[in-house]
Order: structure tokens, then sequence, then C-alpha cells
């Protein structure tokens, strides 16, 4: 059974290990505010090879694998599997985790590099999505079941306006 | 009556039309573009989403909005964690 995701190890890994990384999707929502349950971390990391490299050096001992595959692929979690894909939806032993080279509404991480913002997060700083940023990227997903948490993340807006 | 059509249509579109539109249609609002593709209407406020925003809890985001974001991180972690207590408390109970 895949343990819970442990948010804070996997966040503090990818940042001791200096990955460039934007934190986005429903983590980067809950640290605008978002009251909704998520259970896996979105990430949208820069793709130079010394950042790929990081990245193996921070989740590698976590043993990633892809989530819901059977077990048994010969899946290598190195630079090489990281340069041939794109996006990844992975499992570890700190929980599950997005590695996501480029996503809707948002390009790629030097295109979303503007709309990102440090947070303090666990004595750590950690670039996080703007609000109107991910609210770019859920309408640019225009998925329905994303629709209750667009109509939240214009709420949080709202709220934030009126304090 | 082809005619007489064709002229009713410019007549009543070209008043949005600049006079270096190159189509005398050209001026409907951006519809049409070149190949008569209509482009995609962004609408704002989308009232899909804002029929959506009437069921969110407001008390609940600002409860939130008066936390840190470590603080907001720690308590979707607890809960994380409950949630996942609670499938491991199902699962032995079915056996």
């Amino acid at each position: 059974m895949t343990p819970p995701t442990d948010f804070a190890t996997l966040l503090q890994r990818l940042l001791s290990s200096h990955v460039e990384f934007i934190l986005i999707g429903g983590v980067a929502g809950n640290v605008h505010g978002s009251a909704r349950a998520t259970y896996d971390i979105d990430v949208l990391y820069r793709r130079s090879s010394d950042n790929l490299a990081r990245l193996v050096e921070a989740l590698g001992p976590l043993e990633p694998y892809p989530r819901g595959a059977p077990p048994g692929l010969p899946f290598t979690f190195d630079v090489d599997t990281l340069r041939r894909g794109l996006n990844f939806t992975l499992t570890t032993s700190s929980g599950d985790i997005d590695l996501l080279g480029e996503v809707t509404g948002g390009g790629m991480y030097d295109d979303l590099l503007t709309a990102s913002e440090e947070v303090p997060l666990f004595g750590l700083s950690c670039r996080c999505a703007t609000l109107e940023a991910l609210i770019r990227m859920k309408r640019a997903a225009g998925r329905p079941k994303d629709f209750e948490a667009l109509a939240e993340l214009e709420a949080i807006r709202e709220e934030r306006r009126r304090e | 009556m082809v005619v007489l059509n064709h002229r009713h249509m410019v007549a009543t579109v070209s008043t949005g039309a600049s006079r270096t539109d190159p189509v005398p249609w050209a001026g409907i609002a951006g519809w049409y573009t070149g190949d008569m593709v209509p482009e995609p209407v962004a609408l704002d406020p989308d009232p899909v989403i804002e029929a959506y925003k009437r069921d969110v809890d407001r008390t609940l985001l600002r409860e939130n909005l008066k936390l840190s974001p470590e603080e907001r991180l720690v308590k979707l972690q607890d809960f994380v964690r409950f949630a996942a207590d609670l499938r491991e408390a199902g699962r032995r109970a079915r056996g």
C-alpha cells in the first residue's frame, strides 16, 4: 500500500538538493489557502541536464516508480529516463509526486517563473505558482473535475482582495 | 436575391470594420479569422464557475487565510494522514 504522501519530506529533499522547480497543483492551492484535500505533490521542473541530475539525487533514494504500473517493470530513475520523458507520475517511499516538464496553461519552468513566488516552507524557501497562475492553469485545463477547485481559487482571490 | 443578401450582410456588419479590414465582415468583434474558424470566447466571469462558487465554504477559506503557508501545509498533512488511517482501519475491518 502506498504510504500517505509526506509533503515536508518530499519538498525538503527537493529544496536541499537545489532542484529548480515550481510547486503547482493542489498543494500549491493549499499554500494559497485552499481547503481541498490533495494526496500528491505536483512540481514543474526545469529540464536542464544539471537539474535532472539534482532531481535524481533528491528523489532517487526514495525509489520512485511509475504510479499504478505493475511491479517488476525495468524502470530506472536516472537522468536518461528523465531526459527521454517529460511528465512522470511517480510513487515513492514518501508518497506520490508528479514531475511535470510542461503543464497546460503554464508552459515549461522558464515560462512560469515570472508567475511564481518564493514561499517560506519548513525552514526553506520554495518557489510556488502564484494564485493567478494556478487559476490560469485550471482554466486552461478546462476539465469538469476542476470546476470546484477553480471556483475555490477564485473565491480565495476575492477574499484576499476583501482583506 | 443573392446580390440583395450580400449587400444586406455588408451593410449590417460593416459598422465594426475598419477601412483597412481586408473583408467587409472582418470587424465582427473578431468572430471570424481568415479561415473562418470561430475563435474561443472567454467568459469573464464564467457563469459555470460562478455557479460553483456559491457552494464554496468561505468561512473555511477565511480561517485558512489566517494561517501561514507552512501551517496550511501542516493542516493538509494531518488530514492526509488521518485519511490514510481511516483507509487502513476500513481495510482491517473488512478482514
